[in-house]
């Protein structure tokens, strides 16, 4: 089957590459980010969601209560519900969460085909102008590698695309996708890898090297280097020049900073853990 | 909200930004911020003496004597430091008296005004005594809101008026015909530039001396007609002298040389225009205010008379004097920023508390429309076109009511600047799209050179000024609570026992959907049905109770066969009517609710939703829950898209084959002006978890919050709930609610003019934008219920403002007001 797990897509995107774009947001990444803002995305597997200002309480509601075939809901002081993540989060049917009126409970991640997916995407048609078209982001959209064949399918349909990687992917997979992409923003977080792994899970060493395995294959031009700047990890002159000098080094011209934001702090509680970046 | 004198965008406006450079609108502006609106009479009072005297004439004649009565005898005010003159009041903020249309009511709403929730009004006690004892009296008994109200059949009366004094609207199946005298309308100002009234005025001369004496019709109905038309000719250039005098008057004793001067030129241009054709732009301008303020004291015509294609017919002018080096293009803003001014200060005044609802904070909608394209088809815009759109990001109040048409060919700046307009100019203009309006136009018969060059005409009609010939207003429908007598059997909750729609069926007759949904339609079909007998009566009693000399004088087609403007027919006139399909989300959601909720899941039954609706919710909180996240328009979701769709065509459908006993089009239309609020008020809790008598959706709107895969995806719904195979439909009003953080920057703008090319390419008829600030966002944090639409866009994440904690929705209000600034 050659389906995607995806767990949101957003039309009416206006920040993810040229003009208005649709972007699909796949589940699961390598690396784990403390800062990151869609920590939903990291886990390969649909997993619970809890929405907690949601949710109508036990006096009010209560129908979750027996509803997990995995273990009983407890309710707070304030008659919310405490789902046990640990638990609930190890099955692999989550139809039980529908019981939920509000929405509270939910899933976080659905296997899409390519064609549905597709058919979202192209809805909004009208409003692909200037470049505008089709994103894929997560997590990191390059890990499951049906993610290619929906890049190879959209450029069959002719919809512009682009990719927000992380770049810690399978290099044959990344040069492959390449093929049919139009614009690749690609993260350099820092070229301190001991920094890096303590931040990300990982070191940056396959990073720079598929970064420039795809300057060596020609794709430079579709590059746009893109550095979240995070308090104590990399936001001094220091670690940022570094990265400009490397990426000078290798030819890349393109380059922009995010800005750290925390807005994606609420998502740590819906998922049940904790925000683990010291600000 | 009592006591407002600012809508609510003015205020924000004026509170937030104010003037960045102090100029002359500045200074003119301050007599017209903050002040709530008085009551002038003279109108009222001039026109009710006239009336006694001309008793038994015909009627276009009886009106073209009031209006020369007033144009005699009226107060001439030049306001300190304007250039462009002629009111209708004296106070710096004023509404004017229509008693012909609901004098008999003036005594009741008089002494309500001033307290009034919605748009109140002042009177002095003095002024208010000539009402109650001289203009009221007068047309007690001879009004048309109480002609109409005697000739409605009884079961279309319930729908109608409430058993009141007033016969105060039942908000149902609304008729808008008494609080106007007519649809909104434009008039061909071109000729007037032109020819001047003294112009028109021997052509009608010739056509008075060509006339057969001995033909009856040539003397009982030709003859008044153009004696009605000469004196109104003559009447506006009287108008016009006085201020020439009192221009002249003031300058006398003006001791500042500039003022002095400026008078003087006041002087030497009223003594001009509108009799003579225009010879500059300045004369030009004050031709067209001049004509457009008679207009005004003439009738009440709509949300008050448009202005047609000001950047085409102004442009000839305007060009000429450039080149001339006989004017900048500052000096051309400041004058559009004076009629702007003068805009701003005649106020809308609805007497009736059913007219000031549905035109809440004022609303007006005289409309300026720029771009679009010539009578050939080729591209208009022009530098006068990016003037005005200048001026309106310049000018603070949000007057004028700025519509920009778009086409296919629109230039890339053009299309700039209007986003940039919309930005900054508090979600004016509003758009309407070429491609959608063009082609319906053809379609009801226009020829292309008419239909190219069609005006925006108020809120979202588009006129052709010399082949439309409908005036009639039409009805305002409550399709909400159709849907609330599907669920009680033909009553309402408001209303208790009465019987006021059809019995349709207890709630266990319906054992599935389909025939649930059918019984909605029957209700529907009912109240169209009873739109479409009002509809009959109005078309038949305007003629006998309005005349326009002045409209007709400026309609070919009129002049052409002497016939007024409120004619039944016209020959040769294209009759363009509508009614109104209020509650559209609310009705669509509901019912996507019930069938998925009801029928599908069967997670409800019908009894204990009408429980729930019945205690408003009130401890009915999973329910009303479970209805809030059922599908919804508004998403691009085809399950509650195809209902709607399905509703469209119903009410269409309906339109084509009966509307054609009038030998008019009455189109379905989605422009609730501020109506669905007053609606919402007698509308129980609705089955999509809408409490009890609040708001209603608004025009082609998704209800409200309920929106939340963005703004495309309305489009997407609007697209995919129109029957474009019928053309008995016109316009639908979509508003949009954007985030500031989606239009900021340069980038903002672009993505902003994607978003209209793509509206315009979707053939939607009409949007306007409204970019949200704080105060909008803080709502937000406190009714996050009402506002789960909106939208936080930040690269690589995706999430909803009211899912986000207190501190970081502060932080992004924050982040926002330090970005607007």
């Amino acid at each position: 089957m050659n389906e995607l797990l995806v767990f949101n897509i957003q039309k009416y995107s206006l920040h993810d590459g040229a003009g208005i774009r649709t972007v699909v947001f796949l589940k699961g990444c390598p690396l784990h980010c403390l800062w990151c803002s869609n920590p939903e995305s990291q886990r390969a597997v649909p997993e619970l969601i809890y929405r907690k200002s949601k949710c109508l309480g036990k006096d009010k509601c209560g129908l979750c209560e027996n509803s997990c075939p995995l273990a009983r809901m407890r309710f707070d002081d304030y008659g919310e519900a405490v789902p046990d993540f640990s638990v609930m989060n190890f099955g692999n049917d989550y139809s039980w969460t529908s019981v939920c009126p509000s929405k509270a409970l939910g899933v976080s991640g659905e296997y899409k085909s390519i064609d549905d997916i597709l058919d979202v995407v192209e809805a909004d048609s009208a409003f692909y102008r200037d470049g505008g078209g089709l994103t894929i982001s997560g997590g990191e959209p390059l890990m499951q590698s049906a993610s290619v064949d929906l890049l190879k399918e959209a450029k069959a349909r002719f919809i512009n695309t682009a990719v927000e990687t992380c770049g810690c992917v399978d290099t044959d997979t990344l040069l492959h996708a390449a093929l049919y992409l139009d614009k690749i923003f690609f993260d350099i977080k820092s070229v301190d890898d001991v920094k890096h792994k303590e931040y990300t899970g990982q070191g940056g060493v396959l990073i720079r090297y598929n970064l420039e395995a795809l300057v060596n294959a020609g794709y430079a031009s579709l590059i746009t280097v893109r550095t979240p700047v995070i308090p104590r990890f990399n936001d001094c002159e220091e670690d940022l020049s570094a990265i400009v000098k490397y990426l000078k080094r290798i030819g890349i011209d393109r380059w922009e900073k995010l800005t750290y934001h925390r807005y994606g702090v609420g998502k740590y509680e819906m998922l049940g853990r904790p925000y683990l970046l010291k600000e | 909200m009592s006591n407002r004198t600012l809508s609510p965008q003015e205020e924000r406006l004026i509170n937030k930004k104010g003037f960045d450079n102090p100029n002359r609108a500045t200074s003119l502006i301050s007599g017209v911020r903050g002040v709530k609106p008085q009551i002038d009479i003279e109108r009222g009072l001039y026109f009710t003496e006239s009336f006694k005297e001309t008793e038994g004439q015909p009627l276009i004649l009886r009106w073209a004597k009031a209006l020369k009565l007033y144009a005699e005898k009226s107060t001439v005010v030049i306001e300190d430091g304007q250039l462009i003159v002629g009111r209708g009041g004296k106070a710096s903020r004023y509404g004017i008296l229509y008693p012909e249309l609901d004098g008999d009511t003036l005594g009741i709403n008089i002494s309500k005004l001033p307290g009034r929730s919605t748009s109140p009004f002042d009177i002095s006690a003095e002024d208010a005594a000539v009402v109650t004892n001289v203009i009221e009296p007068y047309w007690k008994g001879k009004t048309y809101h109480e002609a109409l109200s005697k000739s409605l059949p009884h079961d279309t009366l319930v729908l109608t008026y409430n058993d009141d004094e007033e016969s105060s609207s039942r908000f149902i199946v609304n008729e808008t015909s008494s609080f106007r005298s007519s649809i909104q309308w434009v008039h061909d100002y071109d000729v007037v530039l032109k020819k001047g009234f003294n112009g028109l005025r021997e052509e009608l001369i010739d056509k008075l001396n060509s006339l057969d004496e001995d033909s009856a019709y040539d003397a009982m109905e030709k003859k008044p007609f153009l004696e009605a038309l000469i004196i109104v000719c003559e009447a506006i250039v009287t108008w016009a002298d006085r201020y020439s005098e009192e221009a002249l008057r003031l300058a006398q004793d003006e001791k500042d040389p500039k003022r002095k001067d400026e008078l003087l030129q006041i002087s030497d241009i009223c003594s001009k225009v509108p009799g003579n054709p225009a010879t500059n732009f300045r004369e030009a301008v004050q031709s067209q205010w001049f004509t457009q303020m008679f207009s005004r004291i003439e009738q009440k015509t709509g949300t008050i008379i448009s202005n047609g294609r000001m950047d085409q017919y102004l442009y000839p002018y305007y060009e000429a004097d450039i080149k001339a080096g006989k004017i900048t293009p500052d000096e051309a803003q400041e004058l559009l920023e004076c009629v702007w001014v003068e805009m701003a200060s005649f106020v809308d005044l609805y007497l009736s508390e059913t007219g000031g609802a549905f035109n809440e904070g004022y609303a007006h909608w005289e409309a300026v429309t720029v771009g679009g394209q010539t009578p050939e088809g080729f591209d208009a815009t022009n530098d006068l076109t990016y003037l005005i759109l200048k001026s309106k990001r310049d000018f603070p109040l949000n007057y004028p009511d700025l519509a920009a048409r778009v086409h296919t060919g629109s230039p890339r700046r053009y299309l700039y600047e209007v986003a940039k307009t919309v930005k900054n100019g508090s979600g004016f203009p509003k758009i309407i799209n070429d491609e959608e309006v063009i082609p319906l136009l053809l379609s009801k018969g226009a020829e292309f050179e008419e239909a190219f060059d069609y005006a925006v005409s108020g809120c979202a009609e588009c006129r052709m000024p010399n082949r439309d010939t409908y005036t009639s207003p039409g009805a305002y429908i409550n399709f909400a609570a159709a849907l609330e007598m599907t669920l009680y059997n033909g009553k309402m909750l408001k209303y208790g026992d009465e019987v006021l729609g059809l019995e349709t069926g207890e709630l266990s007759e319906f054992k599935t959907f389909d025939e649930f949904f059918e019984a909605y339609l029957k209700q529907q079909k009912y109240f169209i049905r009873h739109a479409f007998r009002q509809q009959y009566q109005i078309n038949h009693l305007r003629a006998s109770h309005f005349a326009s000399p002045l409209g007709s004088l400026l309609h070919k087609l009129c002049v052409e066969n002497y016939k007024d403007l409120h004619s039944e027919h016209i020959p040769g006139g294209i009759d363009l009517g509508y009614f109104e399909f209020i509650g559209y989300g609310t009705v669509i959601d509901s019912l996507a609710a019930i069938k998925k909720l009801v029928y599908e899941e069967k997670r409800i039954t019908l009894q204990e939703l009408t429980d729930a609706l019945r205690n408003d919710f009130e401890g009915y909180d999973v329910i009303r829950s479970l209805l809030r996240n059922a599908p919804s328009y508004g998403n691009d979701d085809s399950y509650a898209d195809e209902i709607g769709l399905r509703l469209d065509k119903e009410a269409a459908d309906y339109a084509r084959k009966y509307a054609k006993e009038f030998g008019v089009h009455i189109d379905l239309r989605y422009v609730p002006f501020t109506s669905h609020v007053p609606f919402g008020k007698v509308v129980s809790a609705t089955p999509n978890g809408r409490k009890a008598f609040t708001p209603l959706s608004d025009g082609s709107s998704a209800s409200q919050g309920a929106d939340v895969n963005g703004p495309t995806a309305i489009l997407a719904s609007n697209f995919k709930t129109k029957n474009r195979s019928n053309n008995y439909r016109a316009a639908r009003l979509l508003n949009i609610k954007l985030s500031p953080s989606v239009v900021e920057g340069e980038e903002g703008t672009e993505k902003l003019v994607n978003f209209i090319e793509g509206f315009r390419d979707l053939k939607l008829w009409h949007v306007q934008f409204n970019v949200i600030n704080t105060d909008t966002m803080r709502e937000a944090q406190k009714h996050p219920e009402e506002y789960r639409d909106l939208l936080v866009r930040i690269a690589g994440y995706s999430a909803y403002f009211t899912e986000l904690s207190k501190d970081l929705q502060d932080d992004l209000i924050a982040r926002t007001e330090q970005n607007v600034i």
